[in-house]
């Protein structure tokens, strides 16, 4: 065998048994995943929420939820989380150096006034400009931080060192929860005996297209554009395929930074939000478990399927190469900053299956996938191309795609039947037919660009984000 | 024709066994996930098509024996005649599955929504149409979620005689079942009903805890039990769901005991305590949570700091003072609301500086 010959085998076999793991993986989390979910689904429809609405020992819980020139829907946004079933909570929005009159209008709708709370700061955050109390007995939940703009994640850290609630709920300000959130969220931490919850993650729903009245999800509707139909069957892949079995595992490395709930000291002693990583959510969670683990302490991570939390999605292209631009990076970084987890038996199944899964199936799973089309590519360009075998290997590839998305669509289907509608199976299933071969190759692409962008340039910016404002049908 | 299928076959055969084995092992994984979409397709039509179904029939239904029975429980006496009518009715109708289901659910759901006379009525006629002995054969079940189902029915509908039975499921391995039990005890025998609290050998959970208070408060014209025996329980558990009782009822006598709990050897109970005496504001305690201040972990000493904010007056600044450079902020931070709630302009020193 020449050397010629050794690179093409390698690189033959290193394709199959990394599609092969790859397969088998989605297999083992799908499985894994029906059974969680027929378990939740059991156990959950004897629950009643009654017990813990006006309960007078139901934990306390702070909303934090950051806001950058939201002017457009501010008022209503923090309307719609003031009007939330659950006895025992505030609202903390911390106005990150917003430009736009966001913090005007929170004041004159919401009555504020400048108050003085004794206050040291447990993690150090850009300064804070004044805090913000209504003069108003009904906004009696509402706190306004006033702080320089410092990012997402160093708003959050600023809601944290206010907040005295045994919770945190860090939310997108522009999400909707459904009004039952917080009831459902608070639950798992409330379950176990035998271990500490430190966080719980929900799923993200997307809103585009649906009819919001006050706040409130009234109707849900298929997005009419195709790229928004792209993400609902990826959230759907991803929620209740993919996160539902890492939970079983306790083995989730990331809750959406849109709506998840948190544990307030574990998340103070683990050093609050990074500020220097555009993936605080993900570095959070690494650095929450990973604090446990030194600390010898049992925990879980838990999640809930149930819709809870739903926002708009990127309807243009642009956007959404800028969003998943900036998931890649967030990803590379916080994998960067924590390789000492890898395959380090000191962190259980954290450093041995979570840490090792992420690193090669979402960090390196994109360029893995270039570098087999490049190889694919140059077996043509020199006349070494092997059709029937590179037809057997696509062929594979795309039916396993399609059959894990219907998968997620009949998981869909029989769970929570968001998309009830005559025909919207079909347009769903319509799209698990064509996404292996339109919407991947975005979504590759935009990873690439992720990675090009982390290595080669030196300006990172968070990316935009053009708000519509959900509801707006 | 036959033999062109035949021989369309023989080639496909002879080509395919001419491929190289892996690639005949991945069109055999092609024709498998081939196979996978067809069936999940025709799956989920079948789906939509029998909720679709089942929702029409449910729909019609429902509407059909709601109206009986709102009928049925509105007749006075003197309308035997109707009653017995629409009785049979029902009593035709439970014979069918799928309408005893939609029976039994309204029944369930117009009791819940009724109170009174009115409500054994709908007692009465649940037995009456024979709806308990199915609710008791689930109850009997070996699944988890059916024995839970018939658990809540039968305690609905309030079916005395099954208090052995539900004791039994008090330890029971299944979480879940042990759970039911414990609200069945309550929801049925209202204070007797905590004597599962003695036997207890598991930790009832927080929200579990909360589920029972739910209960316990509908509780009406019963006097409440003695709840010193189970704040000297060996179940941390039960000792700290004891603790919630005393908060709730005021039993600020017990807070002998209450003291005594600041030392004990479960930090989930000494915890507890501190907040119910934080609660009742028990002035003879801040000595004694002083003390154990030092030898207490970071948690506990937020608890013990936090109740001494209600507690403190002008001879606990020294105590504030000295947890000022505390290296855990949120004890620093509540020292300094403390001390600037008894000596305001020291803490705004303090502050600026």
């Amino acid at each position: 065998m020449d050397s010629n010959d050794f690179v093409l085998q390698f690189f033959y076999y290193f394709f199959l048994i990394f599609s092969a793991i790859i397969i088998s993986s989605y297999i083992i989390l799908g499985i894994i995943s029906t059974f969680e979910t027929i378990f939740y689904f059991r156990k959950n429809s004897f629950i009643s929420y009654k017990s813990i609405l006006a309960s007078p020992f139901a934990p306390s819980i702070s909303i934090l939820a950051p806001c950058y020139n939201e002017g457009l829907n501010i008022v209503a946004n923090v309307r719609s989380l003031m009007s939330l079933h659950y006895v025992n909570y505030q609202v903390i929005i911390i106005n990150d150096g917003s430009k736009d009159d966001s913090l005007e209008k929170l004041i004159k709708q919401y009555n504020l006034e400048k108050v003085d709370i004794p206050f040291i700061a447990k993690i150090e955050t850009k300064p804070i400009r004044g805090v913000y109390k209504s003069q108003n007995a009904v906004f009696e939940k509402l706190l306004v931080i006033d702080k320089e703009n410092g990012g997402k994640a160093d708003a959050l850290n600023a809601g944290i060192n206010y907040s005295n609630s045994e919770y945190l709920a860090c939310i997108d300000v522009d999400c909707m929860l459904t009004e039952d959130a917080l009831q459902k969220m608070v639950k798992p931490f409330l379950e176990r005996t035998d271990r500490k919850v430190i966080a719980t993650g929900g799923v993200i729903r997307i809103a585009n297209n649906c009819k919001i009245e006050n706040g409130k999800l009234m109707q849900v509707n298929m997005p009419k554009k195709l790229i928004e139909r792209y993400q609902i069957l990826e959230y759907l892949r991803s929620f209740l395929l993919g996160r539902m079995a890492w939970s079983r595992l306790n083995g989730l490395l990331i809750i959406s930074g849109a709506f998840g709930m948190f544990d307030r000291r574990i998340m103070i002693d683990a050093g609050g939000y990074d500020t220097k990583t555009v993936g605080e959510d993900m570095e959070i969670i690494v650095r929450m478990r990973k604090y446990m683990r030194d600390n010898n302490r049992k925990y879980k991570i838990a999640y809930i399927p149930d819709p809870l939390c739903w926002t708009e999605a990127p309807d243009n292209f642009t956007i959404l190469q800028s969003q998943r631009n900036r998931w890649t990076r967030g990803t590379i970084e916080t994998l960067r900053k924590h390789w000492r987890l890898f395959m380090n038996p000191k962190y259980g199944y954290l450093g041995l299956l979570s840490y090792p899964y992420w690193l090669v199936y979402e960090r390196l799973a994109p360029i893995i996938e270039i570098i087999g089309l490049l190889f694919l590519g140059y077996l043509y360009l020199i006349d070494a191309l092997n059709w029937i075998y590179a037809l057997s290997f696509i062929v594979v590839a795309y039916f396993f795609s399609i059959a894990f998305s219907m998968a997620a669509i009949l998981s869909e289907e029989l769970t929570y039947r968001q998309y009830n509608k005559k025909g919207d199976a079909l347009k769903l299933i319509f799209v698990a037919l064509i996404e292996p071969v339109t919407f991947h190759l975005f979504t590759l692409y935009a990873a690439i660009r992720g990675n090009f962008t982390f290595y080669f340039q030196k300006q990172k910016s968070w990316g935009t984000m053009v708000r519509k404002g959900i509801g707006k049908v | 024709m036959a033999e062109f299928y035949n021989n369309l076959f023989i080639n496909f055969k002879s080509n395919y066994l001419e491929l190289p084995q892996l690639i005949q092992i991945i069109w055999i994984v092609i024709v498998v996930e081939f196979i996978l979409i067809i069936t999940a397709f025709i799956f989920l039509s079948q789906i939509r098509l029998r909720f679709t179904k089942n929702y029409k029939k449910n729909k019609i239904l429902k509407e059909k024996y709601q109206e009986l029975l709102i009928n049925y429980i509105y007749l006075t006496e003197e309308e035997i005649q109707e009653k017995k009518t629409i009785y049979n009715q029902l009593h035709t109708a439970v014979k069918n599955n799928f309408d005893r289901e939609v029976i039994q659910k309204l029944i369930l759901r117009l009791h819940g929504d009724l109170s009174g006379e009115l409500a054994t009525f709908l007692e009465e006629l649940y037995s009456k149409l024979g709806l308990i002995q199915y609710s008791l054969k689930k109850m009997k079940s070996k699944v988890w979620y059916i024995k839970i189902k018939g658990i809540r029915e039968v305690t609905q509908m309030k079916v005395q005689g099954v208090y052995e039975e539900t004791l039994r499921l008090i330890n029971h391995d299944n979480k879940l079942l042990r759970n039911e039990a414990q609200l069945t005890m309550v929801k049925l025998y209202q204070f007797k009903g905590l004597a599962f609290l003695d036997t207890l050998e598991f930790p009832i959970t927080e929200w579990q805890q909360l589920q029972l208070i739910e209960e316990i408060q509908n509780i009406r014209n019963e006097e409440l039990p003695d709840l010193t025996r189970w704040l000297k329980s060996d179940n941390e558990y039960v000792v700290s769901f004891a603790l919630k009782l005393v908060k709730l009822f005021n039993q600020i006598q017990t807070q002998e005991l209450l003291i005594k709990l600041v030392m004990h050897r479960s930090k989930r109970v000494r915890q507890n305590a501190i907040g119910v005496l934080e609660y009742f504001k028990i002035d003879e305690s801040k000595t004694i949570l002083k003390q154990v201040y030092s030898k207490s972990d970071v948690e506990t000493q937020r608890y013990i700091v936090k109740a001494l904010l209600e507690l403190a007056n002008e001879h606990e600044i020294e105590f504030f003072e000295s947890l000022l450079n505390s290296e855990d902020p949120e004890v620093s931070q509540m020292a300094l609301i403390g001390i600037q709630s008894l000596k305001p302009y020291f803490a705004t020193v303090k502050l600026t500086k």
